[in-house]
Order: C-alpha cells, then structure tokens, then sequence
C-alpha cells in the first residue's frame, strides 16, 4: 500500500476548516470555493453514524443515518466524502457542532439514488442549509461526479448508483482507525465513505485505494478508498510483482522457467568467462611471452657482453681480415664433450637477413622453461659447439616467447648466419633446409643425414617448429661455417655494412 | 553467478566496479603468471626441438661419434 500524499491531507484540512469555520459563523450553508458536489445518500439505520470521525484531510461522510452522505469531489484527489450527521459533524475547534437538518437528509437519501449519475461540476446540487457537509477545499475538477452507494460492494471508480437500503460498510479496521483522527472531536459523525467516489477521472478510486493503508495506520489523509477496492475483488488474490495477476500454474510455470532461466544464465556466463579466459591464453602466448623473452633476452646479452673475456671489436677497423677455417681453423675446441654448463651463453647469433638489430643469445641446452622460454637459442647438449668441427645444433621458437627463429622460413642460399663468441666471429652460410617429422634426428647428426660419418665441416643446423604454431613438423635450416673472424683483428665487414 | 557478485558486493556503483575491476585484474595476473605458463608445455604450439623420446639427449649421443678434429687446440 502506498502512503498518500502528506500534501493532499494538509491542504485539504485547512481548508475545509476554515470553510465550516465559515459556515459556522454564517449559520448557513457554505459552499465551496471552487465547486463541491454533495451527495446526500443516506441509510438512515447506520448504526455508526452517530460516532464522530473527522478524517484530517477530507470529511468522509458517514455511511449513514438520517444525514445525507455527501459525496466530496476534489480536483487533486477526488475523494468520496460523506457527510457526518450534522448535528455532530464538527469542525476541530471552531465548531463544536453544525446545524444538521434531518428532513435534509431525508431529502437527500431519496435525491441519491436518482442523482447517481455523473452531476456538472459546478453544480453543487444539494447544499442545504443547516448542512455539516463537506467538500472539497479546491473544489473539484469541473467533471461529473457520481453517487455511489455507500456499501462495500460499490465500485471504486465507476459511475453507480447508490442503493440506500444497503447498509453501509464498516470495516472494522477502518472505523476504530479513523476514530483517533477525528482529535477528539465527539460531535463529528462523519466516517469515512465505503463507497467509491465520484471520480472525476474515473481512475482515482483505484489509486487511491493503496492510499486507505495510510489512512488507517494513522491521521494520514483522505485515503479510504481500501476496503472497497478489496471489496470489488479488483485486486486479484495474486499478482505478480508488475502486478499483472496471475494463476497458481502460471506462477509454477514461470518459477519453473524462472530456474531454468537462471541455470542457463549461469551456464552461459561459464562459457563466456571461459572464452575470455581463452582469449586471454591467446593474447598471453602471442603477446605477452614475446614481452617477457624479449626482456630476458637484452638482459642475457647485456650480460654476455658486459663479462670480462668478451671482446669489443675495434668498429674503427671494419675489415677484420677472413680466416678459411679449411686452412687457418680457429683456435677453438672441436670436442663436443667440452662444452659449458647448461644455461650458460655460447654466443650470439647475428643474421642480417632478419635484421641488422637481431642479436639473440645462444644457450647451451634447449630446456624449454628455462631457456626456449626466454627468447634464447638452445644448443643441443652433445652437439658441436660454435665454429667447432661438426653440427652446432640449435633450436628456438619460431612463435611465441620471443620468436628467435620466428622468420626462418626467409633465409636464402648464402645468407651469413653470424655466431659471435667472446673472441671469434663464425660466419655460416645457408645451403640448405628441410622440413623434418620431430623423431628425425638425422638432421643433427655431426654430419646432416650421414649417420656414424666423421665430420670434416663445420656445420650449423637451425631447428624450429613449423608450421607456426603447430608442433607436427620441424623446419631445418642448415650453414657451413665459410670463414671466421678474430674479433681483435677488427670488426666483422657484414655486420659493419649492417650498422 | 556475475549477478549473485554483483549484489553481494559493498557500496555504491563504483565502489562495485573497482571491486569488479581490481578482482578482474587479480584474475588476469593469476592466469598470466601461474596458470598460463603451466597449462603451456601441454599445448602443442611450442615445440621446435628434434627429439627421439622424452630427451633429446640420448638420441644426440647415440648418433655422436667423438672424433677428436686435428684443428682442435688448448
């Protein structure tokens, strides 16, 4: 139930205070400012109608006695008052009580029946003198107005006719509720009207029937228009929370959509969140490795270069002179038992054809967490070192966690693959690739695809995965060592052209 | 179930969306620095080694033939 307006009981109040206060000092009947319809309906054997009530906003007309109810039209809040029996009906101070004229009343409750229909508005037809009638302070809204009995049954809203030889509707709540408003005021007679109102709109009954709960809770306003609007049956036993009425199968029907509603709900949330958590794996495994390896690697390499037997080649001196490691091999190890610990970086690889900027680690041992993982090269553990008699073996992604070999695919015949120790440049050059199943391990063999030969060459095989993103294969690039350079002869020629 | 943390989160509207968002944000670090790299080695997308078995090794040494080359040095 909804409170009524404060505003409508305190403006309403006043008013018609001042109105009786008016006709009381008159001694005659008073009529409203703006315009009020009386009804006189009367049933003449209301059993309480000589208990004084005084609803604080408007004066709800007793429901009957030999006082004509009168019926309040109000622009705002057309609210159906019934007049109390004149003698008692009494303003709050001012008037202890009001000329009342039984033979009026008379008149009127036969005046109700044939007057139900709408009445202009500025008519106010039954205004007798003597009257303890009440109208509305603004007058009401210049539409009909309609007589309706004061009984339960009379709906709230709708034009009807009043039926005197109906008793009247007392709900118990209402009465005893509305008593106390009357501040103690004995003479009032007046009580709250069960019958609808006539309604200027012809919807107000109904709105203002939640308005009866304040009503009866306490000196709220005019409201009282409940009891009749649960009387009429008009409020359905059930209604949904939108208030659309509803049956007890729909009601199972719609709960038990309502679930199901809320099982897909959830089900469907699940798999939006998994998608994005997807998504999320994708944008970590294209975007974020790359990141996270790229920075690892620069620190690896600032690390390589920054330790003491690195050396710095003379840039001023480009044109380091070229060894033929047929003729002059460079002074290294070609045991391939001797190699670092894993972890630990051999050297780093330079490939033009990726870059003038590509300077990627190369790392002994292709443990994935620990060193694939990170945007390094791995060596095979067992295979040749760099620039070392037989196969210097090695494997990077080619997608993903920093991509070392991600443009594998590019190199060409005779493009220098550049693996920069601390004191030589090895210079390799392609000559060849194949695209391998992984359980082909020939093509790491110190010699590529000669099983048990002794190697003569310096070889360097590059592994990786193909296709990209796929682990089904592996795409094999190889070089042969052509020439190496001493890096405190000078600098490299290719990588000086480079930059 | 986003309903259910919606209504059971304190405070007005955007006290519930920076709940929201640093909870989304708590979330995408747990994936980014534990999960992912955990769920990764059983995805098929990085593997670019050649490998004859679990380890690479034991294929590397079975076809390694230590020849010591006369250009070795100290």
């Amino acid at each position: 139930m909804t409170v009524p307006p404060p505003e409508r009981s305190s403006d309403d109040q006043p008013l018609t205070r001042r109105v009786l206060r008016q006709r009381a000092t008159a001694g005659q009947p008073v009529e409203p400012p703006a315009a009020a319809t009386v009804f006189p309906s009367s049933t003449p054997t209301d059993p309480s109608a000589g208990q004084p009530v005084e609803p604080p906003a408007s004066v709800f007309p007793s429901t009957g006695t030999t006082f004509p109810p009168v019926y309040q039209l109000d622009e705002s809040s057309p609210w159906v008052i019934r007049a109390a029996q004149p003698g008692q009906f009494a303003p709050p101070a001012a008037l202890p009580s009001t000329e009342a004229s039984p033979p009026w009343a008379s008149q009127s409750s036969r005046f109700a029946p044939a007057n139900a229909d709408p009445i202009p508005a500025a008519t106010p037809p039954v205004q007798p003198a003597g009257d303890s009638q009440v109208w509305s302070p603004t007058g009401f809204g210049g539409t009909s107005a309609t007589a309706t009995t004061p009984t339960s049954t009379g709906l709230t809203g709708q034009p009807q006719v009043a039926d005197p030889m109906l008793p009247p509707v007392e709900p118990p709540a209402l009465h005893p509720d509305w008593r106390p408003v009357g501040a103690g005021l004995p003479g009032n007679s007046g009580r709250p009207s069960l019958s609808g109102p006539s309604v200027p709109t012809g919807a107000p009954a109904l709105s203002a029937g939640p308005s009866g709960g304040a009503a009866l809770s306490g000196p709220g306003g005019p409201a009282g228009m409940v009891p009749p609007t649960r009387a009429d049956g008009i409020v359905p036993p059930t209604v949904t929370p939108d208030g659309h009425p509803v049956s007890r199968r729909e009601r199972q029907e719609r709960r038990r959509r309502h679930a199901g509603a809320i099982i897909l709900g959830v089900f469907g949330e699940i798999l939006i969140t998994l998608g994005v958590i997807l998504g999320l794996y994708v944008a970590w495994e294209l975007v974020w490795t790359d990141v996270e390896a790229n920075q690892e690697a620069i620190q690896v390499i600032q690390t390589v270069v920054d330790r003491p037997a690195w050396i710095h080649p003379d840039k001023n001196s480009p044109n380091a002179p070229h060894h033929d490691p047929a003729d002059d091999p460079p002074p290294v190890d070609d045991n391939p038992l001797i190699t670092p610990p894993l972890g630990e970086t051999w050297a780093v690889l330079h490939v033009p054809r990726w870059g003038s900027d590509y300077v990627v680690p190369m790392v002994e041992g292709i443990d994935r967490p620990t060193i694939l993982n990170k945007g390094l090269i791995g060596h095979y553990p067992g295979t040749a070192g760099p620039g070392r008699i037989g196969n210097f073996a090695t494997a990077a992604h080619r997608t993903t966690y920093g991509k070392p070999y991600n443009r594998v695919a590019e190199l060409e015949n005779g493009d220098p693959l550049i693996v920069e120790t601390d004191n030589y440049y090895f210079v390799y050059e392609v000559y060849g690739y194949e695209i391998v199943y992984p359980h082909e391990v020939r093509v790491i063999w110190p010699v590529p695809n000669e099983e048990n030969a002794v190697p003569t060459k310096r070889i360097i095989t590059l592994t990786t995965c193909h296709p990209m993103f796929s682990a089904r294969q592996r795409y094999i690039v190889w070089g042969e060592m052509t020439y190496w350079v001493d890096k405190s002869e000078g600098q490299l020629d290719v990588l000086a052209e480079e930059g | 179930m986003y309903g259910w943390l919606w209504r059971h989160l304190p405070g007005p509207w955007f006290v519930k969306v920076f709940f929201l968002a640093a909870l989304a944000a708590a979330v995408v670090a747990v994936c980014f620095i534990y999960f992912f790299p955990w769920v990764s080695p059983y995805l098929p997308f990085n593997n670019v080694t050649i490998e004859d078995g679990m380890s690479p090794e034991p294929s590397i040494s079975q076809v390694y033939s230590p020849t010591p080359s006369p250009g070795s040095d100290s």
